[in-house]
């Protein structure tokens, strides 16, 4: 019975690090193949020549070449933080935020991309202002040190322990107080991966957020040209989005700064 | 109710009295007036008893007359009642000259008196400062609107143009108009101006203004106005929501003698709402003709300058250019000049602040946009103009502003910094971008998240399945771990067949009883096991006939009781069987086991 059930959990382990459909809430397509346009070899001369034009300094080549790349699906978190260094070197250092954003989102613990992230933050004319609750941002930071698919592997392999802290006791001689100790244990574990997973999916997820790209981006108390401006934006600042409408969206500036601002001047995470 | 009741005390007492001498005095304000000034008339009748006579006048020469109303005051001192009643006129010079009021009289109850005459200057318009807006007594606010042609009040909305451009300033005025107190402070709402973008001009400015001869307290409200779209559009009405005091007569105040009336508000009319006239503006869009390219869209009177917060600078150390774009308009929503910055330098937009001044009900003040620096080497660095195409609604004409050439000389840079603690301490003394990544793993492309795939909560139901299916098994071991006979029923055929397993093992062992201490074993362990009898207290013919009751066959009895006495005799007589024949013995042992694990339904 413990051998079908260790089967059984390894079974669903398999089946959820299986590639699956990546069609899926606009995901990039799979690599194309072949040497036809747009095939595998296609592809990897268009990203050694985007690398040979960061090389020589022409950088709007080299993020027009990572830029077609992206749009072929092709978004790793490696190609994403080439696409930002080419960006930020000529001077677009809204969209240069938004690629290592994006970059950092599949590869959290990446030194390099972090570095380069933080080098761009220091360039961004708006800072938060002061009165950021720190136990959400220590939460939001801890639940970030893994990606969402490490967190739902680990909520997997909580539930299954778990599971099994219930039916161990039937076939080993285990000491009472040692599965109640494993059960609170593996309880935690499963309670905090539940949360980062809530934390990645309610603040985190496609759309969620989004970087100022235009150069000054008012932002009003209403989606239209009628109502004041309450406070502007500039190139980098990262804002959650709430809600859009037609061709303007609702952003906040953390930690409590609301208002509505043409769409044009965002780019979506 | 009160005046009732004053009157029922009066009726009471005045029987009483005894009589007083009728009195009649006549007093002004001021006995010299501009024209159009307003002089107070009061015309006070005292005696005793309650119905003293009011008195009525016709308008002086040279004056308008008009009738402030009537007040009453008793008083009761020492038994005696007297009453006095006045009654209050204000009289408004119409020409220049020298008149007489009076004299004035009355005649009761057979007995006439009069007043003195009094005479009054009236002076050439604007000889004498305006009196301050009257207390807000029960009558004035009647009078004013009842007999007055001019209002107690009014407001008035204007702009100061009412055709502008697109984005140009446009100054909105509202006045409040007052020649009366109020109860309390007028309730303000301001104009809808859909279309525009609206700035207040701070403070509220009070001043007199003489309205057709008639002095007015004004309060000021001052906006800048810029239309946001072009076409015809109207600034809504502004309103105001004012309360003055009671205008009943009879309501006379006891406390007007102490120069403020503590239940003024007790005593307040139906509230009155004043708004002003929509007021049409047509908004003209920017010309088209002589449009430069790259215009900015900004609309008023700038000018553009620039600065550096240093003139010399280390190489790759930053320095502040800041782009200051001054002047009158709307200066939120001013964008950044343009400036071609040389390959040498570095720049990153560091953001930009406005500093706006309402001074002067004028909407001004600058909008500075900084840029950080970093020249690259050693030099002297030429910061080309910055410039910023505007258009100026006066002129009627596109502006191109633009700011002076700035020289920035650049040294070379200075050695790392030393540790206090002795030896060098290693700090990077710039700090560039980490290099981009050339190995075809940049490639791989990502996969949407677990918990977006409907596979990965599908599969979560796999463990849940295999937890039930366990959990139910172990329930039911720890339930056959309880029940001891049902136990060894189950059990008993795994008991027999590792009997038969160490019976073959000593199969061949001649000077050895095992073998047949095993098989016998095999047999009687496995019949008691399935009857639940004890396997060493049991006789074997109680064994046999328990057998027999379970429906075993006699045949198959009979080979076991045969196989046991056999065993019995392997055991217990010596020499014992050849191996053929005890295999032939435990063949028959385990045909005769089948046979009953067959008729126990095992």
């Amino acid at each position: 019975m413990v051998r079908g059930l260790v089967a059984g959990c390894a079974l669903v382990l398999l089946v959820n690090v299986a590639p699956g459909p990546r069609a899926a809430q606009g995901q990039p397509a799979p690599v194309p193949s072949g040497s036809a346009p747009g095939g595998v070899d296609d592809a990897v001369d268009l990203f050694e020549r985007g690398n040979g034009a960061y090389r020589t300094g022409d950088f709007a080549a080299a993020a027009a070449a990572y830029e077609a790349l992206r749009d072929r699906g092709l978004s790793g978190p490696g190609l994403l933080y080439n696409l930002g260094n080419a960006h930020l070197k000529r001077g677009e250092l809204g969209r240069a935020v938004a690629s290592y954003e994006r970059a950092l989102l599949l590869a959290p613990r990446d030194h390099e991309i972090r570095e380069n992230l933080a080098l761009a933050r220091e360039l961004c004319a708006d800072r938060p202002s002061t009165g950021v609750a720190a136990p959400a941002l220590v939460l939001s930071r801890a639940a970030r040190r893994l990606t969402p698919d490490e967190w739902a592997i680990a909520l997997d392999a909580a539930y299954v322990l778990f599971l099994a802290t219930f039916i161990a006791p039937f076939h080993l001689p285990l000491r009472r107080s040692l599965v109640r100790r494993a059960r609170l244990a593996v309880t935690l574990l499963l309670a905090i991966a539940a949360a980062a997973l809530l934390i990645w999916h309610t603040g985190y997820r496609p759309g969620r957020r989004g970087v100022v790209i235009s150069p000054e981006i008012t932002v009003r108390s209403g989606p239209g040209t009628g109502y004041l401006g309450e406070f502007t934006l500039h190139p980098g600042s990262v804002v959650r989005i709430e809600e859009s409408r037609e061709d303007w969206v609702k952003i906040v500036y953390p930690p409590s700064l609301r208002g509505w601002t043409e769409a044009e001047g965002i780019e979506p995470l | 109710m009160r005046a009732s009741i004053s009157l029922i005390l009066i009726g009471l007492l005045a029987a009483a009295a005894p009589s007083l001498a009728l009195d009649l005095r006549a007093e002004v304000d001021r006995t010299s007036v501009p024209v159009g000034g307003q002089v107070a008339l009061r015309l006070i009748v005292s005696g005793a008893g309650q119905d003293l006579p009011r008195i009525r006048i016709s308008a002086p020469n040279g004056f308008d007359a008009y009738s402030l109303g009537t007040s009453q005051n008793i008083s009761i001192l020492n038994g005696r009642v007297e009453t006095s009643l006045t009654e209050r006129f204000v009289l408004v010079a119409k020409e220049e000259g020298s008149f007489t009021l009076g004299p004035f009289e009355i005649t009761h109850r057979g007995e006439t008196v009069r007043t003195e005459a009094i005479t009054v200057q009236v002076v050439a318009g604007g000889a004498e400062a305006p009196p301050e807006p009257r207390q807000g007594g029960a009558a004035a606010g009647r009078t004013g609107r009842a007999r007055d042609k001019s209002p107690d009040f009014f407001v008035r909305a204007d702009v100061d143009r009412r055709e502008a451009f697109v984005s140009e300033a446009i100054t909105l005025t509202f006045r409040f108009y007052s020649r009366v107190r109020l109860s309390r402070d007028p309730e303000y709402t301001p104009p809808a101006a859909t279309g525009f973008w609206i700035e207040d001009l701070p403070p509220v400015r009070r001043f007199y203004e003489d309205v057709a001869g008639v002095p007015y307290l004004v309060n000021e409200l001052k906006y800048a106005l810029f239309p946001t779209t072009t076409g015809d559009l109207t600034i809504g009405p502004a309103s105001l929501k004012i309360q003055t005091a009671s205008d009943n007569p009879l309501d006379w105040d006891p406390f007007q003698m102490f120069g403020r009336d503590p239940f003024a508000g007790l005593r307040e009319g139906p509230p009155q709402v004043l708004r002003t006239d929509p007021i049409g503006i047509r908004v003209r869009p920017l010309p088209e003709a002589g449009r430069p390219q790259g215009f900015s869209g900004l609309v008023g009177d700038y000018s553009l300058a620039a600065r550096l917060d240093k003139s010399t600078v280390e190489a790759n150390q930053p320095v502040t250019l800041a782009l200051i774009l001054s002047g009158g308009g709307n200066l939120q929503t001013a964008p950044a000049p343009t400036i071609e910055l040389p390959a040498a330098v570095r720049s990153y937009d560091s953001g930009s602040r406005v500093n706006s001044s309402k001074e002067g009900y004028r909407l001004r003040g600058e909008k500075v946009v900084e840029k950080v620096l970093i020249p690259q080497a050693a030099g002297q660095i030429v910061i080309p103009p910055a410039t910023l195409v505007t258009f100026d609604p006066r002129a009627g004409r596109y502006r191109t502003l633009s700011t002076d050439s700035l020289r920035l000389e650049v040294v070379p840079s200075t050695a790392p910094v030393v540790s206090a603690l002795g030896g060098r301490e290693v700090r990077p003394f710039r700090r560039d971008l980490r290099a981009i990544r050339e190995d075809l793993g940049a490639l791989r492309s990502p996969r949407p998240w677990l918990i977006s795939r409907p596979a990965f909560w599908i599969a979560q139901t796999v463990p849940l399945l295999i937890f039930l299916k366990a959990l139910r098994d172990g329930r039911a071991r720890r339930a056959l771990a309880a029940d001891v006979t049902l136990a060894r029923a189950r059990g008993a055929s795994r008991v027999a067949r590792r009997r038969l397993r160490e019976a073959r093992r000593a199969l061949d062992g001649k000077a050895d009883d095992r073998f047949y201490t095993f098989l016998a074993a095999s047999l009687s362990e496995y019949a008691a096991d399935k009857l639940g009898l004890s396997r060493l207290a049991v006789p074997r013919d109680d064994l046999l006939d328990a057998l027999r009751a379970r429906g075993v066959p006699s045949e198959v009895v009979s080979d076991l009781l045969s196989i046991l006495e056999r065993c019995d005799m392997g055991r217990f007589a010596p020499g014992g069987d050849a191996v053929a024949a005890r295999e032939g013995l435990l063949g028959r042992s385990e045909a005769t086991i089948v046979e009953m694990e067959r008729r126990f339904g095992g």
